[in-house]
């Protein structure tokens, strides 16, 4: 059971640290502007 | 990331070709899926052959669902969602081309070795060794197409549905390749090189996490690009999504010891693989959650769009069977759930709820696109198949509940004198009923996927049409 305990906890661990360092790369406004991608598309372009 | 100046036209051949054969796929491993359904009702439909009987087409159903059915799905969806969130077309036309005609060789590949009994043995990983390796070198060669093509992009930021698509990639290489480890001693016979508990465990890494990420990951990028689209309006929390990708992807890996609850894996990675599970329902939720409250001010869409509805109710499965599994994966849950129906009703809430309605969702709001057409062909077969669709599903998990609590009772109850109280023989009467009413419900739902073929071939058919006029008004000017 204590190998099981702590290989949960580092993986918690890894996942806040991999969150934070995502959201601290990505401040508010550019994630606002990356939900906004599907909508900025350009218009379709069928292949010829 | 770069600007290539002249526009050149997105590569819609690819995704119109996984599109339909997304259709093709489902239409024959459902019809599989209902035959086998029907052998457990009525045993002579085996009809006395090796070839046909219920052990061997029942791989078959599944490798066709998933790989068939669901890659194609995938292969269409990521295709499209990544071209247009990059905006630039898919890299190396010849390569993608590859990765189509690569993917229905594997198909082919299955639907002639299973029913030979030419198998692994291995759950969802049946294929032999050179069908393997093909898949291997298709695999590889998609992730070369889909990375490239985001590497190529115009924007500044990769869309959170392209990260969801690009983990399926990476994960299901890793996973294909390490479970398939194995020494060939001809074409299509190989004995893998893991033995006794480890290749349990391997097995069943490689087991949840088909389902974790060729089954949930994938189809969590088709959600994230399919629902705001065809709401009309952008994802609710786009800081949530992000915090939902890297929790799903940090824990869902761990959770497959759960497959293998009260066997000679050790007890402390039962243990982790219970806790992980556990764990894994706030991602899934906050998923849900994301892609449900992207409609908020928009609930009113609902009521004329059979859409949204498939792709709301897929995310409400999602919901359903992300609370199940974890549920399930408690160890005193799983003493009277496992190797009961239950596990099969579960697998279907996630399956047909899940999987295949966000599919029909996204395929119904692409195929017009990639045809060039406004709509499909009929948007009240598209209402019929939801609702076909939806009462398959209920019917199908419901008796597999039944039938799965009933069998697991039935197994632990004992007589005073420590023997069993019940023969495995009644349980299987017991659960009789239950299959012919799964029987009914995969009849419900396989008659929805028709209705989806028959919408689709008069769609291209229009399209089509469509073109010639186009092309010969253009001359006669």
């Amino acid at each position: 059971m204590l190998i099981s305990e702590i290989v949960a906890l580092v993986t918690l661990i890894g996942f806040f640290l991999a969150v934070s360092a995502s959201l601290a790369n990505h401040p508010d406004d550019e994630l606002e502007d990356a939900a906004q991608l599907p909508f900025l598309e350009e218009p379709d372009r069928l292949d010829a | 990331m770069q600007n290539t100046g002249a526009v050149q036209p997105y590569n819609y051949r690819v995704v119109r070709q996984f599109a339909i054969m997304t259709v093709v796929w489902g239409v024959v491993g459902m019809s599989v899926g209902l035959l086998v359904a029907s052998q457990l009702v009525w045993p002579a439909l085996n009809f006395d052959l090796p070839w046909t009987s219920f052990g061997r087409l029942r791989p078959l159903h599944t490798s066709l669902v998933i790989f068939g059915f669901a890659g194609s799905a995938q292969f269409a969806a990521s295709y499209y969602a990544v071209q247009r969130t990059c905006q630039t077309p898919l890299i190396a036309p010849r390569l993608t081309a590859f990765t189509f005609w690569g993917w229905q060789a594997v198909i082919i590949i299955m639907l002639v070795t299973l029913p030979q009994g030419l198998t692994t043995t291995k759950e969802y990983a049946e294929i032999e060794f050179t069908g393997a390796v093909v898949m291997a070198i298709v695999w590889v060669a998609y992730a070369v197409v889909f990375f490239g093509t985001v590497m190529r992009r115009k924007t500044r930021h990769i869309y959170v549905g392209n990260w969801f698509f690009g983990a399926f990639i990476l994960v299901i290489a890793v996973l294909h390749i390490v479970n398939h480890a194995s020494i060939p001693i001809s074409w299509f016979k190989s004995y893998p090189v893991y033995a006794g508990a480890t290749d349990a465990m391997v097995q069943w890494w490689y087991g949840h996490n088909a389902v974790g990420f060729f089954l949930t990951t994938g189809f969590l990028g088709m959600m994230y690009y399919f629902v705001p689209k065809q709401v009309n309006r952008p994802v609710y929390s786009y800081r949530l999504s992000i915090v939902h990708f890297w929790a799903l992807i940090t824990l869902y890996i761990w959770a497959g010891p759960h497959h293998l609850h009260y066997t000679a894996l050790p007890d402390w990675a039962q243990s982790l693989g219970m806790v992980m599970s556990l764990i894994l329902l706030a991602p899934s939720w906050g998923g849900m959650i994301n892609g449900m409250m992207t409609l908020s001010g928009s609930w009113h869409q609902l009521r004329t769009d059979p859409i949204l509805r498939f792709l709301v109710v897929a995310l409400a499965f999602y919901g359903m069977s992300t609370f199940e599994g974890p549920m399930m994966a408690i160890k005193t849950v799983n003493a009277l759930s496992h190797y009961t129906d239950w596990t099969i009703g579960h697998v279907h809430a996630g399956a047909l709820g899940w999987v295949a309605m966000i599919t029909f969702g996204s395929l119904y709001h692409l195929i017009p696109k990639v045809f060039g057409v406004e709509k499909m062909h009929s948007t009240g077969l598209i209402n019929l198949h939801f609702w076909l669709a939806t009462i398959g599903t209920v019917l199908y998990i419901v008796a597999m509940w039944v039938n799965g609590i009933t069998q697991g009772l039935m197994w632990r109850a004992v007589n005073v004198d420590g023997t069993p109280t019940y023969s495995f023989v009644e349980a299987l009467e017991a659960s009789h009923p239950g299959y012919v009413v799964r029987v009914i419900g995969g009849a419900f739902f396989l008659t929805g996927m028709l209705c989806m073929a028959w919408n689709t071939w008069r769609t291209v058919r229009a399209a089509r049409q469509l073109e010639a006029q186009t092309g010969a008004l253009a001359t006669a000017h």
